[in-house]
């Protein structure tokens, strides 16, 4: 399976008032065709950075990519310009974001705002192009598609708008779709019907998606693979199965934990993970997690760990997994 | 949609009736009696003026009159010269209207654009440029653009050029009109441009902005199809007291160009100290600047479809 | 294209370099103690913590911009309260035999320097200026200042105390301010003895309404927000909410206001010099001054530019200064 995107070692970097914000350091992941990588973490570890500079949306500066590599359909995507980038957002890769209630222009008709998506990179009359348009917010599931595209967007509860924006995506059927944070703004009952139609998205065009969330209980039934970050790290990656039955970081094991399931039992008691994220105006000199780490040794106070590999692509970067670790260690006081 | 203007019609008949009443005081508060300035008022004026006011009658009746007959659209004779102030005000507004849609016309159109160049590339040589323009403009009184730009341009721009491209002063010409309206609408440009820029910056930080790009737009078509529409908005508010600001402003220019508009008529009594004509161009100029306000409210409903839903809602 | 490759060779020998300094380090047994987590570092806060005020003052006073402002006013206050005390004229001293002299020209009476020339009476335009700089900036400082009382209290009573009061007392100054703040500056002016005293009434009385407004606004956006619902929750004292909270709250956007208010007062006051409403003669005042000079500005165009260079010079820093005020208490630029 060829990889839609492929991202190296990216380091992004922000230059603010105070000073140098590393916000990203040093990413690596890549999406297959037609596949759904899931990035959760929690708010301010990068995820949103990395996504949006995937295609370039940060305004750079004060954003700038440090170094690595971002390959997408084989078109190098940092040393592309703003007009290269222009014919790639929306052609090949799209984006959703979080709140959409903001995110359509309010002055603008839903309809007018799809159309000018679609003639953007496909070549239609602006009668077709009408068209596609209807045709696209009933592929999206909105009613009275042809009278809702005549309305402006406050014409349209929260969930509606979101479906507006997933029909724009996708309208130029790009290969991959990125979805920052697309149920948070949303009620419960709306953020299932949202992933449904994800769901079904990814099955009728075969678009690869990158969903990013703070929530893993929203990927675990669309994500193929989930990437973990923390920090500005991908702190573990696998299929969606190992993140969710073997955990090998002790962040990830939390994460897990402080997530309520149907299956909770009443005595098992939800966990938090005690703490912030660090300030990544100054990020610690060893593991990014040890100060809020259970299993915290005094290596990972020193010195960052590397990445191991556990099997079939499962990676984790935690000194636990590091082979001489005493696998009887005995913790507390 | 009706409750809101409703509201602002009450608000307008109330500042008008303020404005009258001021007008009123004014009149009777002149140190000794009003129609007497000590100097010779033509005889037949004075007899007009006791008529026409009551002034025998108690103050409260004297009010009455005053009011009705203001409602009326008549102010009153100017004691200077013996003309009714309304055909004054007839005669010299269209002037003044000429000058100041030419001012706002000029200051809008190049505000906007000076906002929108100063936002889109900011924090560059361009953005410090138009900024410091509109700061110029704010700092500097339009009588003083007024005599530079007279001196300059219109004095001084001949000796070089070997001809005349300006005229001084007067308003007859295409040419003479440009200066007088390039004076009195420099403030107001500096007032569009500065908010311009804000809403702009505001505009362009907006998420649906995001949006745009990431379908591929090109910066030229969010800009124009996206960010502007929405950052035009509330510079429709400021256009309401600015149409005030154009209007005093006037005051000032008409007399530095020697255009005979109502401005220059209003400088010329209060320098003459002729209470009725003062009066009676005040309360145009109140009625006149209410009626703009309202209007531009009303306007500001109807350009945004996000207050439409919010009275159909409210 | 050769720019691309430039940069794509720089990025990979950056990532080189990233790469050995980060080998990964081969921990040894005594490495692996557990120590847990730490409590007192989970919760640190990288950035050193800095009081509002001690921020926006660091922030004012790192722009050149402020900083060049703040001096120019300086110089001219320094210029306007100390020149005619060591100027060789005073103001209303005539030279009638050297009129509209030009600058640096000497008097043929004393045998002094006109540093900036005279006036057509042989009045020592230096020392006017000075003189009615003193007056401008006075009648424009001591207008700002009444008219931010009286704006804090009137808008702070009404929007702290809210309800019916509040209705009535916003729907007052939306009444006044229908009409053109001009006009009715004009409208007083006309029915007020002439002289200092009642124009700086007459800007009182039209002035306050912008401060009270804004006040309002704030106080009532600041009473329902959190922080100020969760000081109530804790069953703090309306008295401490208001100094505690409001206030300071408030400070920065009056503060911010009032120095952008000093440049309008300016404008008032030259403005209504222009059209024959200024200071009475012989006093001097800028507008005054320069409203002299126009009448002769074409012959001696020296006598309205010094009086409009100071009057556009300190309108300017005034305006710049605001600017910088509030960019240094705009807590969004707190990053």
């Amino acid at each position: 399976m060829a990889d839609v995107l492929k991202v190296e070692n990216l380091h992004v970097s922000f230059d603010t008032y105070a000073g140098e914000v590393h916000a990203v350091r040093g990413v690596t992941f890549h999406v297959g065709e037609g596949e759904v990588l899931a990035i959760v973490g929690e708010s301010g570890c990068g995820k949103s950075v990395t996504a949006q500079t995937i295609m370039k949306l940060n305004p750079m500066p004060p954003a700038r990519i440090k170094e690595g590599s971002i390959d997408l359909c084989g078109k190098d995507i940092v040393a592309a310009s703003e007009k290269e980038m222009q014919d790639i957002r929306g052609r090949l890769v799209s984006m959703i974001f979080q709140d959409p209630m903001t995110c359509l222009n309010p002055t603008m008709k839903v309809g007018k705002q799809l159309t000018e998506a679609i003639s953007q990179h496909r070549k239609m009359t602006r009668e077709e192009a009408k068209k596609e348009a209807v045709r696209l917010l009933e592929m999206v599931q909105i009613p009275n598609a042809a009278e809702r595209a005549e309305m402006y967007p406050h014409e349209y509860s929260g969930g509606m708008r979101q479906r507006a924006m997933i029909a724009m995506a996708m309208s130029c059927e790009p290969k991959l779709l990125i979805a920052d944070e697309p149920t948070t703004a949303l009620d419960v009952t709306i953020q299932a019907q949202i992933m449904q139609l994800m769901a079904k998205v990814r099955k009728e065009t075969g678009t690869a998606i990158i969903l990013i969330t703070h929530d893993l209980g929203v990927v675990a039934n669309l994500a193929d693979r989930v990437a973990v970050m923390y920090a500005g790290k991908i702190m573990e990656t696998g299929t969606a199965e190992d993140i969710f039955y073997r955990p090998q970081h002790p962040y990830t094991q939390a994460l897990l934990k402080s997530l309520p399931t149907v299956d909770t039992d009443r005595s098992e008691k939800l966990v938090s993970i005690a703490g912030t994220p660090p300030d990544l105006f100054a990020p610690p000199k060893g593991c990014e997690f040890a100060s809020r780490c259970d299993h915290c040794m005094k290596l990972c106070k020193q010195h960052v760990p590397p990445t191991y590999d556990v099997g079939g692509g499962h990676m984790a970067r935690c000194w636990r997994l590091h082979p001489d670790f005493p696998k009887d260690q005995k913790e507390g006081n | 949609m009706a409750r809101f203007i409703g509201k602002r019609l009450i608000y307008s008949v109330l500042t008008i009736f303020l404005l009258l009443t001021i007008t009123f005081f004014m009149m009777h508060l002149m140190p000794g009696n009003p129609f007497a300035t000590g100097k010779a008022i033509n005889e037949n004026v004075m007899a007009a003026l006791e008529a026409k006011y009551g002034l025998d009658k108690p103050l409260w009746q004297q009010f009455l009159i005053y009011v009705s007959n203001a409602l009326h659209g008549d102010f009153g004779v100017s004691y200077k010269n013996g003309r009714s102030v309304t055909s004054i005000i007839a005669e010299s507004f269209p002037y003044s209207a000429e000058l100041g849609i030419r001012a706002m016309i000029f200051a809008t159109i190049a505000g906007l654009l000076l906002g929108i160049l100063a936002a889109v590339k900011r924090n560059t040589v361009w953005d410090s440029g138009s900024m410091f323009i509109a700061l110029l403009g704010v700092s500097m009184p339009s009588f003083i653009i007024g005599a530079l730009l007279q001196y300059f341009l219109g004095l001084k721009l001949p000796e070089l050029i070997g001809f005349r491209l300006f005229p001084i002063t007067g308003w007859n010409t295409e040419m003479s009109k440009i200066l007088p309206a390039f004076a009195l609408g420099f403030s107001t440009l500096s007032v569009v441009s500065r908010l311009m820029r804000t809403s702009m910056l505001d505009v362009l930080n907006q998420d649906y902005i995001k949006t745009a790009k990431a379908k591929g737009l090109s910066q030229k078509k969010i800009i124009w199809k996206h960010a502007v529409r929405n950052a035009i908005m509330p510079i429709v508010t400021v256009l309401g007291p600015q149409v005030a600001a154009i209007l005093t402003g006037a005051f000032v220019v008409e007399n530095i160009f020697g255009i005979p508009g109502m401005g220059r008529f209003f400088v010329t009594s209060i320098q003459n100290n002729d209470f009725t004509l003062i009066a009676g161009t005040t309360l145009f100029y109140g009625a006149f600047l209410v009626i703009a306000n309202l209007v531009v409210d009303v306007l500001y409903c109807f350009i945004d479809p996000r207050v439409k839903l919010a009275e159909k809602e409210g | 294209m050769s720019k691309k490759k430039e940069l794509a060779a720089q990025l990979a020998a950056q990532a080189e370099a990233r790469r050995a300094a980060a080998a990964p380090y081969t921990p040894n047994a005594a490495d692996f103690q557990w120590v847990g987590p730490d409590a007192s570092s989970r919760e640190a806060i990288a950035r050193p913590s800095m009081s509002f005020f001690q921020d926006a003052m660091r922030r004012l006073f790192s722009s050149k911009k402020a900083i060049v402002c703040i001096a120019l006013i300086l110089l001219i206050v320094v210029f306007c309260v100390f020149y005619p005390m060591i100027s060789p004229f005073t103001e209303q001293e005539q030279h009638v035999t050297h009129s509209n002299a030009a600058m640096f020209s000497v008097c043929p009476d004393t045998g002094k320097m006109h540093i900036l020339g005279t006036d057509t009476l042989g009045r020592d335009l230096m020392t006017r200026a000075a003189m009615g700089g003193r007056l401008s900036l006075a009648m424009a400082l001591t207008a700002v200042v009444v008219n931010g009382v009286i704006g804090l209290v009137y808008g702070g009573v009404s929007g702290y105390v809210g309800g019916w009061l509040d209705n009535i007392m916003m729907r007052a100054v939306e009444i006044i301010n229908g009409i053109p703040y001009l006009i009715l500056l004009i409208v007083l002016m006309m029915v007020l003895d002439t002289g200092v005293s009642s124009m700086i009434l007459a800007y009182i009385l039209v002035g306050w309404t912008g401060i009270a407004r804004m006040t309002r606004g704030q106080i009532v956006s600041l009473k329902e927000q959190e922080f100020v619902i969760a000081a109530k929750a804790m069953g703090a004292k309306p008295r401490r909410i208001l100094f505690k909270h409001l206030i300071p709250n408030l400070l920065s956007v009056i503060i911010v206001q009032m120095t952008m208010a000093i440049p309008g007062m300016i404008f008032n006051e030259s403005f209504l010099s222009f059209i024959g409403l200024g200071v009475p003669v012989p006093a001097s005042s800028w507008g005054q001054l320069a409203n002299d000079g126009f009448d002769r500005f074409r012959l001696y165009p020296s006598q309205m530019m010094i009086p409009a260079v100071l009057i556009c010079v300190t309108m300017l820093s005034f305006n710049l200064l605001g600017d910088a005020l509030r960019d240094a208490f705009d807590p969004k630029l707190r990053r």
